[in-house]
């Protein structure tokens, strides 16, 4: 599939602007396309795997009170793991020192505005 | 006696130390370098991953007749690393490290946001700007002005795979140039976010980011391969290992495969790329002006592509009438998870309940699928 490699790169230099323009807008517009027409096909994955844009309820967000004991990092949620991480790697930066995390708890939306 | 003096005068002349005395002051000049690179790695923690194999490799190689690039001639075996080098140069190395790379990465803040892509999109533009700077010099030609331009993608296995297609000569600057500019990144972006970005935009905080189901997330490696390579075939190699590696991951079914790829293999490919890359920058290539416009070049290439990947956001920001953080277009130059985190942390600098982190990973991951398929671009153009 060689079709567009027209330039030979060893002669290709300074005297071949108008190629390399060619070549800088033709290459911008391929990455943008290609990916354009990514968002089109996950966005319609997501359509057909029956998850569309919903955000999670927030009534449907465990009670902040109802504590889950967690006693394995593999036993939590992605977000949950990467609250962790965060909060560790926040406290650790900060104050230079091992953190002990007690608890995790997620924001219920609307708290975030 | 005689005989005991010839084997002390054979010994003197062929030690490194009678190398170095005799003409070899650029391979001294290199050692520094690789000391400077070592203490960099070491001490700053500078991409020691990385750093330490390639600064060690370059240490090696610049002793004199240490011997370890040697090309084999008939009857001799030839030195170790010319033989690692082979993984380099046939671009197995960077495509074994992105199956790695795809096996430690969760594609879900992209897909539950994939109007990130834009941003992964938006950033590269620093590469195809950079091209166009770069074959405007005189000492360049095509091939070098890719390979240097790529580094514009803050993507290490990247860089090293076009590179190595290209201009395999360029390769120790070039890797050296990459890896030490996504070191930089928490230096580099954060000036260039305050300046294209007002603190009220800074504050913006994102809606959280919906769920994402794993058949979503099984599907995704294999709908982008099956688009990003049906269009650009010569993306084949690199898109392909990061999804293989993804789907490994997100099948749930080869735990062991996801263990291997993203540890076991990846490092052992780590050592052998940086090592052999390192190799690469020997005195009498590296030390030239070329290399001193290679590191210029890419310092533009990264700082254009932060830009890129910002005004992305601002443009973003403003479509969505400011639900969209500016910031996080800032992360779509690859360089991952670094560039997502100066995101949160410069997020929380402006505001201690703004976690910017997971919004910042989708304009990420996206990044390196958008400098794949940059690679592939300018592949198809020159191969």
């Amino acid at each position: 599939m060689h079709f567009l490699a027209i330039y030979d790169g060893t002669n290709f230099n300074s005297s071949n602007i108008k190629e390399t323009l060619i070549i800088v807008i033709s290459s911008m517009l391929l990455v943008f396309l290609i990916l354009i027409l990514l968002i089109g096909v996950i966005k319609l994955m997501g359509y057909l795997t029956h998850l569309p844009s919903k955000r999670p309820n927030a009534t449907a967000l465990p009670d902040i009170q109802q504590k889950r004991i967690i006693k394995s990092f593999d036993d939590l949620s992605e977000d949950e793991q990467a609250a962790v991480l965060v909060a560790t790697i926040d406290f650790k930066e900060t104050e230079h020192q091992d953190a002990a995390l007690r608890s995790i708890q997620e924001i219920k939306e609307g708290h975030n505005e | 006696m005689n005989d005991f003096l010839d084997v002390l005068k054979n010994f003197w002349l062929e030690s490194g130390i009678y190398g170095f005395l005799n003409g070899n002051w650029k391979e001294l000049i290199m050692i520094v370098i690789a000391l400077v690179l070592l203490f960099l790695a070491i001490a700053k923690k500078f991409e020691p991953y990385l750093l330490i194999p390639i600064a060690f490799g370059m240490l090696l190689v610049n002793l004199p007749f240490s011997g370890i690039f040697t090309e084999p001639t008939e009857g001799q075996a030839g030195g170790l690393v010319y033989y690692l080098y082979q993984g380099v140069k046939l671009g197995i190395y960077p495509a074994l490290i992105f199956m790695g790379i795809g096996a430690t990465t969760d594609f879900g803040p992209l897909i539950a946001n994939p109007k990130s892509l834009i941003l992964g999109a938006a950033a590269q533009i620093g590469i195809f700007f950079t091209f166009f700077i770069a074959i405007l010099f005189p000492n360049f030609n095509g091939f070098e002005a890719a390979s240097i331009a790529i580094i514009g993608g803050a993507d290490g296995p990247t860089a090293i795979y076009l590179t190595s297609k290209l201009a395999p000569h360029l390769l120790g600057a070039i890797s050296i140039a990459a890896y030490s500019y996504m070191a930089l990144v928490p230096v580099i972006q954060p000036p260039l976010i305050r300046l294209l970005t007002t603190k009220k935009e800074r504050q913006i905080k994102m809606e959280q980011l919906r769920e994402v189901s794993k058949l979503e997330k099984i599907l995704f490696p294999i709908v982008t391969t099956l688009i990003v390579v049906l269009l650009v075939p010569s993306c084949a190699t690199l898109i392909g290992c990061l999804m293989i590696g993804n789907l490994f991951k997100e099948s749930g079914v080869v735990p062991k495969l996801v263990e291997t790829a993203g540890n076991a293999l990846l490092y052992i490919v780590t050592i052998l790329l940086g090592f052999s890359v390192g190799a690469t920058a020997s005195g009498a290539s590296f030390l030239k002006f070329e290399t001193l416009f290679i590191l210029v070049l890419g310092v533009t290439a990264f700082t254009l592509a932060t830009i890129g990947g910002l005004l992305g956001g601002k443009v973003m920001c403003w479509a969505t009438k400011g639900k969209i953080n500016p910031m996080i277009g800032a992360a779509g130059v690859s360089a991952v998870p670094m560039a997502a985190r100066v995101v949160q942390k410069m997020g929380q600098e402006e505001d201690s309940s703004n976690f910017l982190l997971m919004h910042a990973m989708g304009p990420n991951v996206a990044g390196v699928i958008g400098s794949a398929i940059a690679a592939g671009a300018l592949l198809l153009f020159f191969q």
